[in-house]
């Protein structure tokens, strides 16, 4: 039998099977060009050129878009173009960590309260109802009065700043304020999908096998819950965007000199009837980003909804 | 179906009480289920042996009980009580972890062959882990060519190892399922309805496929169906279930020719017949 096993045919998996869908969907794949095209300006865009976000240029205050601040400049003379691929990095780097903090933190928790059942369940299950019921602003608020001082005090974070550009000890508390709220939704619909999956005969085959109960949930409950995952988490990365938006607008998020998108709306909000371009540019970026990231969402949830995968 | 059925190892069983070859005894098992105030026999007080190297065929209609019996004696479901001896082990004194490593001695497949598989492993993933039970220390060629050899056994080309389960038919999928129950080296298979989502072109070859596996590797099986004509294909011995409780047992061809309880009167008469006019 060693002759035929030279010629092994390739399978295909779900996962291959659900992006040669979402490649049809073209609305989908033109929001996920656009998006990396955004993403990579962003974080790449800032070394061909383009000035210092933080730089003054008392000569040049408040310009309309011209030749050399391509989308104008604010009220300090600083280059918008700049300020909002540097903004981008924030507030892309925080939409994907603080999704990828609820991920970790909602897969695991929803996935061992579905599997163990009963009364570990139950408990865990109104923690979360409880969480849920908390005002979230509330929440951000004290956490952002409590640790920001302390915060920054911690040496790792200081060298972390001196080398980033864009880094500010109060991000981290963004990620955690955000993260702390989104988990609990990911939790939710996790520990529903363990629900359903772990009645099914290939998780009581995994039983009779004898395997651990670690390898179950990891091997063969959660991998199957990654449709639904992939959706929620492309619908989070947006909606933590919009949420560290609505703080940094606040005052409560990223604060200046560095900039978000959020904290940009905010600055051209307030002059919005002078300098309109201070509004328009961050907002056109931002939404552009918001809606890219939703069509993609919406796309995914059809290339991986099981009713239309073959079978 | 062809209508005659091997009966080669019928004849030693008779001797079954005396025989101290048994596979596998079950005393007084109750599983009962407690719902809304109601409590639900399941499993009422059912008593049964199996000998080595017999297939017992477990018939009865849906709800009366036959899968939670195997999925008591699988260790999936907790008895109420009464006792599960594999080779004399009494299964219901194990601690947990015994129960995990006694598993590899009792495997079962499932009805479903469509739910029954993992979809997001190859077979060649769902293979090597279950060979990995029995033997850790397999990998790289070794592994392929174990995995490969068990494809074999059961009827499938090795060079599908690297396919998903939604690539192959539903028999194709049945026969991953066999190999996976296969690759523990178990000493007992509980087949439950195992060619019921099945087509009828397909059924006759698992059950083949089934009674060749068990000759060969010298197997104990028990096989679960609503259908009497199939088990009469397959098993040496009968045992009728009804409403939670063993109604009939006896040697196949005893239960198809000679029918003791009303119930299994009923079962066979239920048998469509081609009438000629």
């Amino acid at each position: 039998m060693d002759t035929t096993i030279d010629h092994i045919e390739k399978g295909s998996s779900l996962g291959r099977d659900a992006w040669l869908r979402l490649k049809k969907n073209k609305l989908a794949m033109v929001s996920l060009v656009v998006f990396i095209f955004i993403a990579l300006l962003c974080f790449i865009g800032p070394f061909f050129g383009v000035q210092d976000p933080t730089t003054t240029h008392l000569d040049a205050k408040s310009q309309p878009p011209n030749k050399d601040f391509l989308l104008g400049s604010e009220h300090l003379g600083r280059d918008i173009l700049s300020r909002i691929l540097y903004g981008g990095q924030v507030s892309l780097i925080v939409g994907f960590i603080a999704t990828f903090v609820s991920l970790v933190i909602g897969v695991s928790y929803g996935a061992i309260a579905g599997y163990v059942g009963g009364k570990v369940d139950a408990v865990m299950m109104r923690i979360v109802d409880v969480l849920y019921a908390l005002p979230f602003m509330l929440i951000v608020i004290i956490l952002t009065a409590l640790f920001s001082d302390s915060l920054a005090d911690v040496e790792i974070l200081q060298s972390l700043k001196e080398k980033s550009k864009v880094f500010e000890p109060d991000l981290l508390l963004l990620f955690f304020a955000i993260g702390f709220v989104e988990w609990l939704t990911m939790a939710r619909i996790v520990r529903s999908q363990i629900i359903t999956l772990k009645k099914q005969e290939f998780v009581e085959a995994a039983v009779s096998l004898g395997l651990s109960h670690p390898r179950i949930i990891f091997r063969h409950l959660i991998p199957n819950t990654l449709g639904s995952i992939i959706v929620y988490t492309t619908l989070t990365v947006p909606a933590v965007m919009r949420l560290e938006a609505v703080l940094s607008f606040l005052g409560l998020g990223v604060k200046p000199p560095n900039s978000s998108w959020g904290s940009l709306i905010k600055e051209g909000a307030d002059r919005m009837y002078s300098d309109p371009w201070l509004l328009v540019f961050p907002a056109l970026f931002f939404s552009v980003t918001i809606f890219s990231l939703n069509f993609l969402g919406d796309g995914l949830r059809d290339a991986l909804d099981p009713k239309t995968s073959k079978d | 179906m062809p209508s005659t059925s091997p009966r080669a190892r019928v004849a030693n069983l008779e001797k079954l009480n005396s025989n101290p070859n048994i596979m596998l005894r079950v005393e007084n098992l109750c599983t009962y289920f407690h719902t809304k105030g109601q409590v639900i026999r399941a499993v009422d007080d059912v008593t049964f042996e199996v000998a080595k190297g017999e297939i017992l065929g477990l018939v009865g209609e849906s709800g009366c009980g036959k899968s939670t019996l195997s999925r008591t004696i699988m260790q999936l479901l907790p008895p109420t009580s009464g006792k599960i001896f594999l080779q004399e082990r009494d299964l219901s004194g194990l601690t947990p972890a015994q129960v995990r490593e006694e598993r590899l001695n009792f495997q079962m497949v499932f009805q479903d062959p469509y739910a029954s598989l993992n979809p997001r492993m190859t077979v060649f993933t769902t293979l090597a882990e279950a060979l990995k039970r029995r033997h850790p220390d397999l990998k790289g060629d070794e592994l392929s060519k174990r995995v490969g050899a068990l494809m074999e056994k059961v009827g499938l080309a090795p060079r599908f190892m690297k396919k998903y389960p939604h690539e192959f038919s539903g028999g194709q999928r049945q026969r991953i399922a066999i190999a996976r129950a296969l690759a523990p080296e178990p000493k007992l298979m509980i087949a439950d309805e195992p060619v019921s989502a099945l087509d009828v072109s397909i059924q006759s070859q698992i059950l083949n496929l089934l009674m060749n596996l068990v000759k060969e590797l010298d197997l104990t099986m028990i096989f679960i169906s609503h259908d009497l004509s199939v088990v009469h294909y397959i098993a040496d011995r009968i045992a009728v279930m009804r409403k939670g409780k063993l109604v009939e047992m006896a040697a196949a061809d005893d239960v198809m020719e000679r029918a003791q309880h009303d119930y299994t009167k009923t079962l066979l008469a239920a048998i469509p017949h081609v009438v000629r006019r």
